[in-house]
């Protein structure tokens, strides 16, 4: 039995939920452990009370942002739990400012999301194998985070990318719409998205509010082949069954699973076999 | 697959429809007829159409009319593609 929802540990810091099945004893345990690079208040994850013998390496998720997270999380969790069934560990955390973690996003810094990731990866690696797991958004912080783990010295054993967005800009501006398209829907708006973040200084969408400065550092982030160099790289992606693929951004190979998307269900989410599926095949291939 | 068909089979996936359930057609009316149509479920189809049809959307261009109903949905999707 798999049950990660009893490991989740909440405080004023991080909340992250790590997946591992033991192989005899298969329940959970969480306990508090600090981070090696100095931010331990923020970040905790849940250890297995024994080191599981057939345990091919941690996997350290990166997610979207925004709503996207809360729609994905069902389809990540499933995912997650398939992958500790096989003997990895799985952490999924909540950056600072977002989901169940501390700090309010107002206030944060894209720097600190990325200090705290690496130093998440950093003591994964300490463990053994890591591979890197990023969810549509997430896949931007692929590149600040893997120049940082070159400085450290310690890189991943692969980047699964799932539907992974490379163009921070757009990707923005796709987030901005949802203020804008409350216009179209019969809110009154007095200004644009763009103007709010321009004379404010920062917007509210969705609940989140966005500042000016986080929103300028998510706009410039890119993922790029040069940006994955070195580091073996696959992709799956979603594509709604009769839709045609989406153009490949990056040269990683890429398996398609025909698949309503998960980040955008508004009703029950779509089983993740076929997901979990592709996962699987991705991650044993760097790690067995 | 007609443009037709991608436009539903998208509006149907963000909004969450079965195709027995709320069988969609051309004429199918949108903003002010589907309540799950709210800003994120506008953002959520224009971004499923840029991914889908590989244009961009030009956010200031936008208006109210585009998401009448499916015909004038599909017709801003033709329009987008011919320019």
């Amino acid at each position: 039995m798999i049950a990660p929802d009893a490991s989740i540990a909440r405080s004023e810091g991080i909340t992250s939920v790590a997946f591992v099945a033991g192989v005899e004893t298969p329940l959970f345990r969480s306990r508090w452990m600090p981070l090696p690079a100095g931010e331990s208040t923020r970040l905790s994850f849940a250890q297995p009370p024994q080191p599981t013998p057939v345990l091919p390496g941690t996997v350290v998720f990166l997610p979207p942002f925004g709503d996207e997270m809360n729609y994905a999380r069902s389809t990540v969790a499933a995912t997650a739990r398939a992958l500790a069934t096989r003997g990895w560990r799985v952490q999924v955390t909540d950056p600072a400012g977002t989901g169940d973690s501390g700090g309010e996003l107002a206030s944060i810094q894209l720097d600190l999301w990325v200090r705290d990731f690496a130093a998440e990866i950093v003591a994964a690696l300490a463990q053994g194998p890591v591979v890197l797991w990023a969810c549509r958004q997430g896949a931007l912080l692929i590149d600040p985070l893997l120049q940082r783990l070159r400085e450290s010295g310690g890189l991943p054993q692969g980047v699964l990318l799932w539907d992974p967005l490379t163009d921070g800009a757009r990707t923005m501006a796709q987030f901005l719409r949802i203020a804008d398209a409350a216009a179209l829907t019969g809110s009154r708006r007095l200004k644009s998205a763009a103007q709010s973040l321009l004379e404010d200084g920062e917007i509210v969408v969705s609940g989140y509010t966005l500042t000016a400065s986080l929103h300028a550092s998510l706009a410039a982030l890119r993922l790029t082949d040069a940006a994955l160099a070195g580091v073996p790289t696959a992709c799956v992606e979603c594509v709604m069954p009769g839709l045609p693929l989406p153009v490949a951004r990056l040269a990683a190979p890429r398996t398609v699973v025909p698949l309503m998307p998960y980040w955008v269900a508004n009703e029950a989410p779509p089983s993740a076999t076929p997901l979990v599926a592709a996962t699987v095949a991705a991650l044993e291939q760097w790690c067995t | 697959m007609s443009i037709e068909l991608q436009v539903m089979t998208i509006v149907r996936a963000v909004l969450g429809l079965s195709a027995t359930a709320t069988p969609l057609t051309r004429q199918s009316r949108l903003l002010g007829a589907m309540t799950a149509l709210d800003s994120l479920a506008v953002a959520n189809i224009l971004g499923q159409l840029e991914s889908t049809f590989g244009f961009l959307v030009d956010d200031s261009a936008l208006s109210a009319a585009v998401f009448a109903d499916i015909d004038s949905l599909c017709r801003y999707v033709e329009a987008k593609l011919s320019e």
